[in-house]
């Protein structure tokens, strides 16, 4: 299920050279990575990055609304994290290459559909609760 | 000049030869143990266990309970709360978002349940630690005679949380799907160290049952183990020092300053005298007063420095005891000191609330409370229920049977019952765990 996503933004974006799925705390829930590589602290470095942007931001008295996307450019691979649901993110490792805002369009729904499988919004799971209590009112 | 060395210091913060070192024994102890935890903990050990458990359930909710509280107890018997909440929490909400679940139920009972985890071996917690090393109890020794409880305290613990949540637990099967693409492997650093780390663990438990500490002392087991896993293992030596706790380590040698000028002072025994007094000489009433007492002590106080000073008064409230019976009321602070925690979500368990809102998973203050309070209350009565059974068994079997004949009353009114008893069972029953859960 989630996998044929990743192997369909793969696809989608054939200039991808890894793809790692993670949650903000730094467990990495998928990875084309071989286990070759360090992986925990792969995910733990990733999701550090994240938070040190966001402190940053506090640190210059900017408001964070909400991340839509960090890039890291150097001039062989980029990195670019995208965030997916409330807590979970897309690392997409890049060889070098232009235009990629546009081509990221082309893996949206791809996105979403990965967000909707391994990351539950915390307003999801109110409404699930007023739902629930609803059934409990109406026994 | 008797005393204006440095000696009396020396004394009280590694203990003097003729008490055998026990305050020193007991930071090696702790040191050895913080060295193979963190090695496990870096090679992933705890959270690849503890997923591959969770895919057993299969996507059944109260068999997932019942696995989270198995994990819990096993991670919390080897590290102590701290490090267990700090790997179980994030891994518990990351579970629940693959699984569409909410996350509270499990959560509150893996705060509740580390501290049952806490009392199943000699080295699950610092108290247990001091205790032990103090006492002179053998590793298997605890096991039998504090494992064994807080194995049939687990149960019935377990039991109460089937019965608390079992209808809150719902989620879409379809998640246990995706959860099933978890690659575990992802936790591990490499296999090599991830099979060390286990190999390590079991080489220690098994050192500290069959190797008697008159022989080597446990510190002098879990100290070579660790030595060898730093040597295997490659890890950088200055990198894992540097994740040793040293601030722990600081506070201990502060508590047992503080506790041995107690002692010196006279004030430990003196206390030890009221609280046999107050025990009427009685080895059972003295045995059920250290429980609760040490369990009160330890909701509002941090339980190293409560257990560190009552050891010395149990002491001397003991002085002409059995060893046996002397043991007796070192298992009853164990068992005290260890889930008297639970009583209040301060200390420790703070640390499971800020877990929960990092996470985006708030859950309340009153809602930890609630259920912390009751349960530990529940668990402290099933053990004074034990200890009378021990001790007093006519009086305890009396207990057990009057129990029993209610719950199978209560049972029976609600099944077999006529409708409006059974509705005004189960209006009770709601109301209860309303009370507690809601």
């Amino acid at each position: 299920m989630v996998f044929k996503n990743i192997k369909r933004i793969q696809t989608a974006l054939p200039e991808v050279l890894h793809i790692v799925m993670f949650y903000n705390n730094g467990i990495i829930f998928q990875t084309t990575f071989k286990q070759d590589i360090n992986i925990p602290k792969l995910g733990e470095n990733i999701a550090k990055m994240l938070s040190h942007v966001q402190k940053l931001y506090e640190i210059c008295n900017f408001d964070l609304v909400d991340y839509k996307k960090l890039i890291f450019e150097t001039e062989n691979i980029s990195l670019i994290i995208i965030k997916l649901g409330e807590n979970s993110n897309l690392g997409l490792f890049f060889k070098k290459e232009e235009d990629k805002d546009l081509k990221l369009n082309a893996i949206r729904r791809y996105l979403s559909s990965i967000e909707e499988l391994i990351d539950m919004d915390k307003a999801e799971l109110e409404m699930k609760s007023y739902e629930e209590k609803e059934e409990d009112y109406k026994k | 000049m008797e005393g204006l060395d440095f000696s009396i210091i020396v004394d009280l913060l590694f203990s003097s030869q003729d008490e055998g070192y026990v305050n020193l024994h007991s930071l090696l102890l702790i040191i050895g143990m913080m060295i193979i935890v963190q090695i496990s903990h870096e090679a992933g050990t705890f959270q690849f266990l503890a997923i591959r458990l969770i895919k057993l359930s299969r996507g059944k909710p109260v068999l997932l309970l019942i696995l989270f509280c198995i994990i819990t107890i096993l991670i919390s018997a080897i590290l102590n709360n701290i490090l267990a909440v700090i790997i179980l929490i994030p891994l518990t909400i990351t579970v629940s978002r693959i699984l569409n679940f909410n996350p509270s139920p499990y959560i509150l009972t893996q705060a509740v349940l580390v501290n049952i985890g806490g009392t199943f071996f000699s080295i699950s917690s610092i108290p247990n630690i001091l205790i032990t090393t103090y006492a002179g109890i053998s590793f298997l020794e605890f096991f039998l005679n504090v494992g064994l409880i807080s194995l049939i305290i687990f149960a019935f613990t377990l039991l109460f949380f089937i019965f608390l949540y079992k209808k809150e637990l719902i989620f879409p099967e379809e998640g246990f799907k995706v959860l099933k693409e978890f690659n575990i492997w992802n936790f591990v650093q490499n296999k090599r160290l991830l099979f060390q780390s286990i190999i390590s663990i079991i080489t220690l438990m098994i050192l500290f049952i069959f190797v008697p500490s008159s022989l080597i002392t446990s510190d002098m087991i879990a100290l070579s183990i660790a030595i060898i896993l730093i040597i295997i293992s490659g890890l950088d030596p200055k990198e894992l020092i540097k994740k040793i706790d040293f601030e722990l380590i600081f506070y201990l040698l502060g508590i047992f300053i503080i506790s041995g000028g107690l002692e010196i002072t006279g004030i430990v025994s003196s206390f030890g005298i009221i609280l046999s007094n107050l025990g009427a000489g009685n080895l059972f009433l003295q045995i059920i007063m250290v429980l609760w007492i040490s369990a009160f002590l330890s909701s509002s106080i941090d339980n190293i420095p409560i257990t560190k000073v009552l050891i010395p008064v149990i002491g001397s409230m003991s002085e002409g005891v059995s060893l046996i019976d002397k043991n007796q009321l070192f298992y009853s602070l164990s068992i005290g000191a260890n889930w008297g925690d639970n009583l209040t979500p301060l200390g420790d368990n703070i640390l499971v609330i800020n877990l929960a809102e990092q996470n985006n998973r708030p859950i309340s203050f009153k809602q930890f409370f609630k259920l912390g309070f009751c349960t530990t209350i529940y668990q402290l009565i099933i053990v004074t229920i034990y200890f009378t059974l021990i001790f007093q068994f006519i009086i305890g079997m009396v207990i057990i049977i009057t129990i029993s004949i209610m719950i199978a009353i209560f049972y029976l009114l609600q099944k077999y019952g006529p409708n409006s008893m059974k509705i005004k069972i189960d209006k009770i029953i709601t109301k209860f765990k309303n009370i507690i859960i809601k």
